[in-house]
């Protein structure tokens, strides 16, 4: 049971390949951090794992099935700007139910009150929408997590509740957590395995 | 945008929607309240120029300018509605289908697009009206086909934009059909623009509307049609009956001036960048 990525190739338009033949192995239950300097395509990938976008080849498998290009994907993303993750007209009750309909207990859990569900995004801070869009991931079918970012424009405090609420929850599901951070403490605190981006985008360096 | 340039700006949309809305208000209420008999022939009052009786005059066969122009006002706002109603939807199932859908599928309304904005539209209005044999369905749908482009262009756009913003990949990641996207993310944000586009298409609507029935392919001449009481008026023009033409053209003027303005001042409000004033 793994989220397995074999012989990626992607190049954005226009420009030379980001990825010749990335391999990428996310075992369920396990988190696994991305590192890596700004700009050297971690979020890229999160968005292939994600599918996002296509790669030019190369095969991503969940669970030993190929990522669906129609209907539910179980890799679900989270990505850094939570504004920018929820329609600006929708009632957050809407923006959630667009997935599934959690029950109490999980928005309790995710930190998410009953009396936020009528307001609009603007009417929350970014923690809080942030939370919205992790209990909106979290559908009974989603197997694995990509966490693009997640907490970087939030202040520690904030940061401490998301992840502690986050791990928790993917402890108990057994879901496979890929986590794409610039911050090597958090990534050293939270992870089983770290996996460098340059390994995934070079594989085979010269000696 | 300076401080003092915002309520001002706002101060002229309010003044705008309460113009046009007693405008509007009027001309229904006017249509409604005045009577028919006004418009029976009468030997005796024919081509009386304006006075207390009859503030528009009458026309050659008696009939008082004034509920005639009312009366062909009403029925160009209703057609104007409709018909801006019907194009305002072309545009808006086109521009955001052609956003979402297949390369192909775009490529094929852009093609249409530029097919449609190439042919000259009064030519093609005529055309439309003509095979439809004219009266109601021959100007809406004469007119609605002509007018849909340029909203169809700035739909397709703003979807282009909007298709690739995080919430709507969320929404594709979730399993959404391009239906629930299209209605639940992009016809919300879009919708200002496509109010926008409806009251700006309005007055074209009106004043193509009256230009199809002046040259023969719109109402029958016994609609108290904008359109028709022009072509009955301009003729006596020459010979000092003035009030014909020039009250009909002055209230058609009037109604076109205030929802273009009213359509300029929303766009101002809702998408700064692209107006004007």
């Amino acid at each position: 049971m793994a989220l397995i990525v074999t012989d990626l190739a992607f190049a954005h338009p226009g420009a030379e390949p980001l990825y010749r033949a990335a391999n990428l192995h996310v075992e369920a239950g396990t988190v696994v951090g991305l590192t890596g300097a700004s700009g050297t395509g971690k979020s890229t990938l999160g968005a292939l794992v994600a599918g996002d976008l296509r790669p030019r080849s190369g095969k991503i498998t969940i669970d030993g099935r190929p990522l669906p290009r129609r209907g539910f994907r179980p890799v679900q993303l989270i990505h850094q700007h939570p504004e920018h993750a929820v329609n600006p007209r929708s009632r957050m009750r809407s923006v959630l139910n667009e997935s599934h309909r959690p029950s109490p207990e999980t928005l309790e859990r995710v930190g998410i009150r009953r009396e936020w569900l009528d307001r609009f995004p603007e009417e929350l801070s970014g923690g809080e929408l942030q939370r919205f869009c992790i209990a909106r991931a979290l559908r009974p079918d989603t197997r694995y997590l990509v966490a693009d970012e997640m907490t970087t424009m939030f202040d520690a405090i904030t940061q401490a509740q998301i992840w502690h609420t986050l791990l928790g929850i993917v402890r108990d599901r057994g879901l496979g957590l890929l986590v794409i951070s610039h911050e090597q403490a958090l990534l050293d605190r939270i992870c089983d395995e770290q996996l460098p981006i340059d390994r995934l985008r070079n594989p085979h360096p010269a000696t | 945008m300076s401080a003092t340039v915002k309520p001002r700006r706002r101060a002229a949309l309010i003044r705008s929607l309460v113009l046009t809305g007693v405008l509007v208000g009027a001309i229904l209420a006017g249509s409604v309240l005045l009577d028919d008999s006004a418009l029976t022939s009468s030997i005796e009052s024919r081509l009386l120029p304006p006075g207390l009786d009859h503030p528009f005059g009458t026309d050659h066969l008696g009939r008082d300018m004034f509920t005639r122009v009312v009366k062909g006002l009403a029925l160009s706002l209703a057609i104007g509605v409709a018909t801006a109603l019907i194009s305002t939807a072309i545009s808006t199932v086109l521009g955001i289908a052609a956003a979402l859908s297949a390369r192909w599928f775009d490529n094929a309304v852009s093609w249409l697009i530029d097919l449609f904005i190439g042919i000259p539209h009064l030519i093609f209005m005529i055309l439309i009206a003509f095979t439809v044999g004219g009266g109601i369905p021959g100007i809406m749908l004469g007119v609605a086909t002509t007018h849909w482009m340029a909203l169809a262009l700035l739909v397709r756009a703003d979807t282009k934009q909007l298709r690739d913003a995080d919430f709507v990949k969320v929404s594709r990641g979730l399993g959404r059909s391009p239906w629930f996207i299209a209605s639940r993310h992009i016809l919300p944000l879009a919708s200002p623009q496509l109010v926008v586009g409806f009251v700006l298409m309005f007055p074209h609507v009106v004043l193509h509307e009256a230009a199809l029935t002046f040259l023969g392919f719109g109402f029958s001449p016994q609609t108290p049609a904008i359109g028709i009481l022009l072509s009955e008026g301009m003729p006596h023009i020459l010979s000092g009956k003035w009030w014909l033409a020039v009250f009909p053209g002055l209230a058609l003027l009037l109604v076109v001036l205030c929802f273009a303005r009213l359509g300029d001042q929303l766009r101002a409000r809702f998408d700064p960048r692209t107006a004007n004033g």
